[in-house]
């Protein structure tokens, strides 16, 4: 059948045409959720309540010329097509449901969190080909970010495959109890195992949200491409083309965030009486509104700050997080 | 060799989708070297809200279409703001904010300022706008008035 | 503690009106002190040159025996009103009159009429017409 072919999944659903309508989406959500904070209206005009506004940015921003600096190396035009593959790749391993995700294995959460780990050196080499200075110095923020979240990041998965026994993302979620019919999730707690794993993780849950927001360079974080200090960071160089394609890989960046902390911690597509990619996009746009909400209501922060509280106070609160989760798995005799 | 268009191709209906979404996505870059700038910053703050019409500022010369010139042109900040026109890619429009940039306002006459902002770009300006400074209606004023002559097809090309 | 107080206060004004005026379709009140645009009487006027004269920026050149002003050059700051033994230039304060112009060879023209319209329309330095105006 074509809806359960490969390409129907890279190219239609999970793949290319649904990414690029959610990109639009979220960016027109962005800037609303962000105008109205800041009371006023944001896009309006443009289409009924500025809906529009998203495809004519980025088609004005195709139709633009393309300049290549002078000194930039070849490399410059290729670099912004491979950081959007790979965050692709990232779209492909998260499971919107059981039967919609491309890639899953074994081992998949491992796969995401190598992903997650190249996608800085992406960024510093964007910054390094076009031969500017502050893109440079904003690749290799985008580096001691990666320093300072991928430690705690890897440490609050812990708990999580402890709870699930299972390394795949499709495995975690089911290991949250999926089924159609359950009532409650509190319920569940006291019943069998499956339970959202943000109800028994709620320091983990904060702290991923805090990794995905650096990960995804939110408003906090946003020391790669703070514009006070790097003018753009890396993308300094970037017009027209190129930087549509970057600006579409940064919002897909983080709608897969948002995605991958519902699929470890809330339950994954499971939502009564709803289709379950649906569910997966429903609760994800959930997470995604959040995580826009903190990004415009903190300040930025400074280098050796996010250093500073990263190494000293987060990592020691998913250590203490993996030991209390052993202790109540012990004394509940969860297995 | 001019080439030939494809049967059922209506070359001008997508020429004015596409000079209707030019309109529709001005970002500005925002160089301010003068206190016309608090009020652009105006402009662009919740009260007069220039996102409305999806003119947003850009981050980078590299990402902006239109140059907002306010402020008196001292020779110090000629080849700065030429560089920075020269980084914008094409098509580009030039807003004048204020007296300064066009005839040196106050500062007419002193030694060390340009007085008209076109003998060092060489482009005619898409919109200028008198006061000093121009109330905030007055700058959205003309931005919508760039954006309609894009629309029309009037101003700017390919 | 001072991290959730922000978080609170930017709820609260998620779900609040904008304040945003919409400018082209609604209009603020304006200050009734706003200074716009120049008006001239030109029957009370006795081309005396006085306000060419105090003009802080050389807008105003007499023309005719009339004051016609460039404005490229005006801060719109109101001293040749004060000036003018009779009174007869005098300053709109009306949202209607933004000017918003296309750039010409010079952006001389002929001050406005007290009730705000164009003195007169065939003058050769008062034309714009297609490429912006008077708003
Ligand atoms: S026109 Fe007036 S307000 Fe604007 S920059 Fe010049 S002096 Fe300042
Ligand atoms: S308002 Fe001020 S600058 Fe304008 S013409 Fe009058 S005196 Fe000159
Ligand atoms: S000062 Fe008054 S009366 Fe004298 S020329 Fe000017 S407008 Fe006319």
């Amino acid at each position: 059948m074509l809806a359960d072919s490969l390409l129907f999944k890279l190219f239609v659903f999970p793949g290319t045409v649904f990414s690029f309508i959610i990109v639009l989406f979220l960016f027109w959500w962005w800037r609303k959720i962000g105008a109205s904070i800041q009371s006023r209206y944001g896009p309006k005009h443009v289409g009924p309540a500025g809906t529009l506004q998203t495809i004519a940015d980025v088609v004005k921003l195709i139709t633009k010329e393309s300049i290549v600096p002078e000194r930039a190396s070849r490399w410059f035009w290729f670099m912004p097509v491979f950081s959007f593959v790979l965050s692709f790749l990232f779209l492909s391993l998260i499971p919107f449901s059981d039967h919609w995700v491309i890639i899953d294995f074994d081992a998949s959460l491992i796969m995401l969190f190598a992903v997650m780990a190249i996608e800085p050196l992406f960024i510093f080499l964007v910054g390094w080909v076009s031969y500017n200075k502050y893109g440079v110095a904003g690749g290799e923020r985008a580096g001691i970010q990666m320093l300072a979240y991928e430690v705690f990041l890897a440490l609050t998965f812990v708990p999580v495959i402890m709870l699930s026994h299972s390394w795949s993302l499709v495995g975690i979620v089911y290991g949250q109890g999926v089924s159609p019919t359950w009532a409650s999730p509190v319920l569940h707690t006291f019943v069998d195992r499956g339970v959202w794993f943000g109800l028994v993780q709620p320091l983990a849950l904060v702290l991923s949200i805090i990794a995905v927001m650096m990960a995804t360079e939110k408003k906090p974080f946003n020391l790669p491409h703070a514009e006070p200090e790097v003018i753009y960071g890396s993308s300094t160089e970037y017009g027209g083309p190129f930087y549509a394609l970057q600006m579409l890989s940064q919002f897909l960046m983080g709608f897969l965030g948002a995605g991958l902390i519902t699929t470890l911690y809330l339950g994954g597509w499971a939502l009564p009486s709803v289709p379950p990619a649906l569910g997966f996009v429903l609760k994800t746009l959930v997470v995604g509104t959040i995580i826009i909400w903190l990004e415009h209501s903190l300040p930025a922060m400074r280098v050796p700050h996010l250093l500073e509280v990263a190494w000293r106070k987060l990592v020691p609160l998913a250590f203490l997080n993996i030991f209390i989760t052993l202790i109540i798995m012990e004394v509940l005799g969860w297995a | 060799m001019a080439r030939e268009v494809p049967e059922g191709v209506n070359l001008k209906e997508i020429m004015s989708v596409l000079s209707w979404i030019k309109g529709s996505s001005l970002w500005n870059l925002h160089f301010c070297f003068g206190c016309c700038s608090t009020e652009i910053m105006a402009t662009m703050m919740p009260r007069f809200d220039i996102e409305r019409f999806g003119f947003v500022p850009a981050d980078t010369p590299r990402q902006a279409d239109v140059l907002v010139a306010n402020g008196p042109i001292s020779r110090k900040i000629v080849p700065r703001i030429q560089r920075l026109w020269a980084q914008m890619p094409d098509p580009k429009y030039l807003i004048v904010i204020g007296a300064c940039p066009m005839s040196g306002g106050p500062y007419q006459g002193s030694y060390n300022i340009v007085t008209d902002i076109r003998d060092v770009l060489h482009v005619e300006p898409a919109a200028y706008i008198p006061g000093c400074p121009p109330n905030p209606e007055g700058i959205l004023e003309a931005f919508i008035m760039l954006k309609n002559r894009i629309k029309e097809g009037s101003y700017g090309k390919f | 503690m001072g991290l959730i107080k922000p978080l609170l206060y930017t709820l609260r004004e998620l779900f609040k009106r904008p304040i945003t005026v919409k400018y082209p379709y609604e209009k603020r009140d304006i200050s009734p002190r706003v200074r716009n645009i120049h008006t001239l009487d030109r029957d009370t006027c006795q081309h005396c040159g006085i306000c060419a004269r105090m003009c802080p920026n050389n807008v105003l050149k007499m023309v005719d025996g009339y004051p016609t002003a460039d404005y490229r050059y005006c801060s719109f700051c109101g001293i040749c009103l004060d000036a003018c033994p009779t009174g007869s230039i005098q300053m709109i304060h009306t949202q209607e009159h933004n000017i918003v112009r296309a750039y010409q060879k010079d952006l001389y023209m002929e001050l406005l009429s007290p009730d705000g319209t164009i003195y007169n329309p065939d003058a050769p330095h008062s034309e714009d017409n297609e490429t912006g105006g008077v708003l």
